[in-house]
């Protein structure tokens, strides 16, 4: 709860309408640096959404957000890519680990089109499956490795660009309680010594409980925080 | 920029997928090759019995039979050509050369033989002979009493060079012995003479006077060379000139006989060419579109963690480049061997009877000739560079269009895609 700086995401009247349909209504939040935020609801409430519009995977109908003090409400997708690629992380709940890569590989998978030395790729992408705890699966494929292993290797890879902040949907959704718990750990931990921002959707109250705060979500609106 | 190591993965492990890929590629590649091979060969094929005797027409008139097999006589396919003709035909446009000889056939009481005059140093026609002597030696310029034989019919007759031979009462020396069969089965004889003799024989030969009226400067048969694009409007016209009773014979000549089944695959293997090309293009680029399809989610992941449009785009054209010309090398591999084994194939193209007339009174007068012809399986460098770049640039255009429409839609949306 220590070390709050500043606001690392803020949303203003944030809206998005499919049709008829609008899953995100009038939303506004900010989030401090170093928080660890969850955010809550029944399913279809328009979590996903919310995530999507604030990590910049999607475009607001309305409204503003900033990641990072930058305003990337009217970046195209070129730019959204190469922001994300240095701000922020993510972690799924589906994992999104390439299959015909290997642990280590696909760790290193984002810095593929950046210009750098093989050999620097792969020390840090060992360095982080280490952190993980998967050193040892690093010549795996993910069809060899357990949920619990593919999403520690999905958290490795979020955390390659050294982002500050860690966007997660679900990310125990998929996985046994033992291997959630353990997911769980490594993110409190990653946001208690790394001081990264994440925010994190979930259904599960318990992870909100661990969470410095939660925002709360029902038919599109943020009713709570 | 393009990584190597997502490159090789990719590619080695969708095993399958890269099978499907290379293997169609290669097939329509290989497709491509052998059927235009084939149409290419077909051409050729029409075109080798006039081409083995250095023309692409050959003008004939047709005429009466003569009233009495005595002496020399004229077949009723070759009648006179006369020497104002021959200047007529040589002006019309597109003939680079004419080569003239005279065919006829010797009546006396023991036997009968086939005789050709012949000018020496021609470019096309019997003077090829010059290229099939097995013995003694070729007919020149200065030659006047002396006569050339057929390999095998002079055997038969017991002939060899240095003997003595009448014809059309004249005595004549053999020079050498030919093996006509080397250069073509059209205007065979079973002896050769030059032009000039032949000529004489035949203008005070009674047995043509009867029905004909031959000058010493006539003939009746014309090997022309006319360029390749117009040989066909060349003939139209030299029958014009020359009337219903011409005969003019073209490579066209040569596939009508073989049938309307040749003909009809030969007139049509442009289009089918043209429909497999057309096939083989959609195919390639539903499939390349549909390998792209395929890996939208994929393409959602690399969105996501940070990969712009330009970097995608870029892998997935290094990917699909890679397939393709691996497709192509091995579709040319594939399209050569089957060519090589079509080339195996000989057809038999009929050489019309008018062409090498034998009295149908003789033994073997009255089978019909043939030309066996292999078929030569050539790609031309268009047909080559083709089969490489076409499928190579179409694949790599609907990679562009399907990749660039995939990267430009928002992040969230590729990543929904199932």
């Amino acid at each position: 709860m220590n070390n709050i700086r500043k606001q690392v995401i803020t949303a203003r009247n944030l809206s998005k309408h499919f049709g008829q349909v609008q899953p995100v209504r009038e939303v506004n939040f900010t989030v401090q640096t170093g928080e660890f935020i969850t955010l809550l609801g029944p399913s279809g409430s328009g979590k996903s959404t919310l995530l999507g519009l604030i990590a910049g995977l999607e475009q607001p109908s309305e409204g503003s957000i900033h990641l990072q003090g930058r305003e990337i409400t009217g970046l195209n997708e070129n730019e959204l890519a190469l922001f994300r690629r240095k701000h922020v992380g993510f972690v799924f709940q589906a994992f999104h680990l390439i299959p015909t890569l290997n642990s280590l590989e696909n760790v290193a998978f984002p810095l593929y089109p950046v210009r750098m030395q093989e050999k620097e790729r792969t020390e840090r992408a060992m360095a982080l499956l280490e952190k993980v705890g998967l050193k040892d699966r690093a010549a795996h494929l993910p069809a060899r490795l357990s949920g619990g292993e593919r999403q520690r290797v999905a958290i490795a890879r979020a955390l390659i660009n050294e982002p500050s902040i860690l966007f997660c949907d679900e990310p125990t959704g998929n996985l046994d309680s033992t291997s959630g718990g353990e997911i769980l750990d490594l993110l409190l931990q990653l946001n208690q010594h790394r001081k990264l921002t994440i925010f994190m959707v979930t259904h599960d109250k318990e992870i909100a409980q661990l969470s410095h705060r939660s925002l709360y979500m029902h038919d599109g609106e943020v009713t709570a925080s | 920029m393009i990584n190597k190591k997502f490159l090789v993965s990719e590619l080695t492990g969708h095993r399958r997928r890269t099978v499907v890929n290379i293997g169609l590629v290669a097939l329509v590649v290989a497709i491509l090759l052998c059927i235009t091979m084939l149409a290419g060969a077909l051409k050729l094929a029409f075109q080798a019995p006039l081409h083995d005797i250095g023309a692409n027409i050959i003008v004939q008139m047709s005429g009466d039979v003569p009233e009495q097999m005595a002496g020399p006589v004229l077949p009723c396919s070759v009648a006179p050509i006369t020497e104002q003709q021959s200047t007529d035909i040589a002006a019309i446009p597109g003939i680079r050369n004419i080569s003239r000889a005279v065919l006829f056939w010797d009546f006396s009481d023991e036997m009968f033989q086939i005789v050709v005059g012949l000018q020496p140093g021609d470019l096309a026609g019997p003077a090829l002979l010059r290229d099939a002597v097995t013995r003694g030696r070729m007919l020149t310029g200065q030659d006047r009493s002396q006569a050339l034989a057929e390999t095998v019919w002079a055997a038969e007759a017991g002939l060899q060079p240095g003997d003595q031979v009448t014809i059309g009462g004249r005595p004549f020396t053999l020079v050498g012995l030919v093996d006509a069969s080397r250069i073509s089965k059209i205007g065979t004889a079973n002896l050769y003479i030059p032009l000039a003799e032949a000529q004489a024989i035949i203008s005070s030969a009674p047995g043509v006077a009867k029905i004909h009226t031959f000058t010493p400067k006539d003939s009746n048969l014309l090997f022309i060379q006319a360029d390749r694009d117009k040989v066909e409007d060349v003939a139209a016209e030299i029958k014009q000139l020359l009337g219903d009773k011409a005969s003019v014979s073209t490579p066209n000549s040569f596939k009508e006989l073989l049938g309307s089944l040749v003909s009809l695959s030969e007139r049509f293997s442009g289009i089918i060419s043209t429909l497999v090309f057309l096939l083989a293009l959609l195919l390639i680029s539903r499939n390349a579109a549909a390998a792209i399809r395929e890996r939208t989610r994929e393409i959602g992941i690399m969105k996501a963690v940070g990969w712009t449009g330009a970097d995608i785009r870029s892998q997935l054209f290094a990917e699909n480049f890679l397939t393709i010309m691996l497709g192509t090398a091995l579709g040319l591999l594939l399209g050569a061997m089957m060519a090589w084994g079509l080339s195996f194939i000989t057809i038999a193209i009929p050489i019309p009877w008018d062409m090498a007339p034998t009295p149908h009174f003789l033994p073997g007068g009255g089978q019909q000739l043939t030309r066996e012809v292999h078929l030569q399986m050539k790609p031309g460098l268009q047909l080559l560079l083709s089969a490489c770049f076409v499928p190579l640039v179409l694949g790599l255009a609907t990679v562009w269009g399907a990749s660039r429409a995939i990267t430009r839609l928002q992040t969230s949306e590729v990543l929904r895609y199932e």
